[in-house]
C-alpha cells in the first residue's frame, strides 16, 4: 500500500513541478546597497505585471509560499526602470518588452528577487529572470 | 490484485503521468532551449502552483511514509543519539581549463570541519569518502536547472540515497548554492546532492558567505529542512514547532527582528541566527531541537540513513 501511495505521490508531484527552487540560498548583489540588516527579498514567479504611465504593479508567488504584490513609481518612465535588473545587468526600456508574450501577457514563467530596503531612501529593485534563456 | 477501484485509479495516474507530465515536456524544451543557447543558465523551475501546496503535499506523503506504531504527525518518535548516523560524502571539485576553482585537500577538509560542527549535537556526522576533479568549462559556471548541472550529475554523482554528493563550483544566477530534498531522490536519483559555489568555502572570497555555512544550509534542505520564513508568517511555516515564523528572508544580523507577529508559531523573534535562514555566515551558528528531530526522521523516511 506504501508502494502504491508513494508511485502516486510522485506522479503527482511531476504534475505540480518542482519546489527545489525552495532549497537554494541568495547571496545579496552588489548593485544592492542596502544596509543588510535592513534587507530582505521576495524570490519567485511573477503573477502580474502591469505598467500604467510611470508605475508598474506586479505581483510575486514566492518560492518559500507566500504571494506579494507592490507598486512602483517614480517622476519618469527611466526613473522607474533604474530600479530594475535584467538577469543581473542594468535593464534598457528595450528590456520592458522581453517580459511579454505577442499577446501582451507577461510571458508564462517569468522570474523575480525582488530586493526590499526598510530605508526610506532605498527603493525596492526588481531582478528580472526570463524563463527559458 | 483483486479489481476493485483502487486498480481503475491506478490506471487513470499511470495515464496521467504517461501522456499529461509537464515535468517531462518542460525538461525536454528546456533541454533544446540549452542546446541552442551555450549562455543559457536562468532558473526554469516551471512551477505551476504556490509551492506551499507542494509543501502540503509533501508532508502528507511523509506522514504517510514514516514507519513507527500508530502513524500520525506526532506519534512519539525517538530521535536518534547525537553523532549515530554516518553520511558517507563524495566532493566533487569543478575547474575550468585554466585551473580556477581548484582546492586543496586542506581546503576540503576545512570545510568538512564546518559542516560536522554545524551538525555536532545532531545525529549526523559527515564522513569525507571520495574526492573528484574535474576541469570542465561549462560545469565550472553551472546555473541551476540547467542541461550542464544535468550532466554533471550524471556523470559524477556516487551512491545511493543516504550517499551526500557535494559540486563545489563557479556557480551563477547570484547564487551561493541549491539542493534536493530528500523526497526527490525517487523521481530523480541522478539529481540528488548539494551544489555549493566555490568561493563560499571557508577562506574563500564571497564575503559574508565565506565561512562554510552555505554548504551547512544546503545540507540542512538535503536532510528535509526548509527555510525558517518558508510560509511566511502563516500556515505550517517550515514544519518545525520550535522555529518562530519569519515574514521574509532576514539578510545581514538584523538582531531583534521580529517581522510575525500574528499567526501560528509567530511568538518570538525571527530566528536569524538558524542555519537554515539567508543571514551572514557569521550571524548563523544554530539548528533548533525540533530541525535536528525532522532531519532524522525526513532522512530515516526517505535516505535510509
Amino acid at each position: 500500500m506504501n508502494t502504491i501511495y508513494h508511485f502516486i505521490f510522485v506522479c503527482m508531484l511531476s504534475l505540480l513541478g518542482s519546489s527545489e527552487v525552495a532549497a537554494q540560498r541568495l547571496a545579496v548583489p552588489e548593485y544592492v546597497t542596502c544596509d543588510r540588516n535592513q534587507l530582505t527579498s521576495w524570490q519567485g514567479e511573477i503573477t502580474r505585471v502591469n505598467r500604467k504611465g510611470n508605475s508598474v504593479d506586479l505581483a510575486i508567488e514566492t518560492d518559500y509560499g507566500t504571494s506579494e504584490s507592490m507598486t512602483m513609481a517614480g517622476a519618469s518612465w527611466e526613473e522607474v526602470i533604474a530600479q530594475f535588473r535584467l538577469a543581473g545587468r542594468p535593464f534598457t526600456a528595450d528590456d520592458w518588452s522581453q517580459l511579454f508574450d505577442t499577446e501582451g501577457n507577461h510571458r508564462r514563467g517569468l522570474r523575480a528577487i525582488i530586493w526590499l530596503c526598510q530605508a526610506d531612501d532605498q527603493p525596492p529593485i526588481v531582478n528580472w529572470q526570463l524563463p527559458g534563456r | 490484485m483483486k479489481k476493485t477501484a483502487l486498480s481503475v485509479s491506478i490506471k487513470t495516474v499511470l495515464s496521467l503521468c504517461l501522456l499529461a507530465s509537464p515535468g517531462v515536456a518542460l525538461a525536454q524544451s528546456g533541454a533544446a532551449m540549452d542546446n541552442a543557447n551555450n549562455n543559457a543558465k536562468f532558473k526554469r523551475c516551471g512551477t505551476k502552483h504556490p509551492s506551499i501546496q507542494e509543501a502540503a503535499l509533501k508532508e502528507q506523503h511523509f506522514t504517510a511514509m514514516r514507519g513507527k506504531p500508530g502513524g500520525g504527525d506526532d506519534g512519539g518518535y525517538t530521535p536518534r543519539p547525537a553523532g549515530s548516523v554516518s553520511v558517507d560524502v563524495h566532493f566533487h571539485v569543478i575547474t575550468d581549463s585554466s585551473n580556477n576553482g581548484a582546492l586543496s585537500s586542506g581546503e576540503i577538509n576545512s570545510q568538512m570541519a564546518v559542516l560536522n560542527d554545524a551538525y555536532a549535537g545532531t545525529p549526523f556526522t559527515f564522513n569525507l569518502v571520495a574526492t573528484t576533479v574535474t576541469a570542465n568549462n561549462a560545469w565550472y559556471n553551472v546555473g541551476y536547472n540547467t542541461s550542464a548541472e544535468q550532466q554533471m550529475k550524471t556523470a559524477l554523482r556516487q551512491g545511493d540515497a543516504g550517499t551526500l554528493n557535494i559540486y563545489a563550483a563557479n556557480i551563477g544566477d547570484g547564487l551561493l548554492g541549491w539542493a534536493t530534498f530528500p523526497s526527490s531522490y525517487a523521481s530523480a536519483p541522478l539529481d540528488d546532492g548539494v551544489v555549493i559555489l566555490t568561493d563560499s568555502m571557508p577562506g574563500g572570497d564571497a564575503a559574508p558567505y565565506n565561512e562554510g555555512d552555505t554548504l551547512t544550509h544546503e545540507v540542512g534542505h538535503w536532510l528535509g529542512l526548509y527555510h525558517t520564513f518558508q510560509g511566511g508568517c502563516s500556515g505550517s511555516g517550515d514544519y518545525v514547532a520550535d522555529t518562530p515564523a519569519e515574514k521574509s528572508p532576514a539578510y545581514g544580523c538584523p538582531v531583534g527582528r521580529d517581522s510575525c507577529t500574528k499567526g501560528k508559531n509567530a511568538a518570538g523573534l525571527d530566528p536569524i541566527t538558524n542555519f537554515m535562514d539567508y543571514t551572514d555566515d557569521s550571524c548563523m551558528y544554530e539548528f533548533s531541537e525540533g530541525q535536528s528531530a525532522r532531519a532524522d526522521e525526513q532522512s530515516n523516511t526517505y535516505r535510509g540513513l
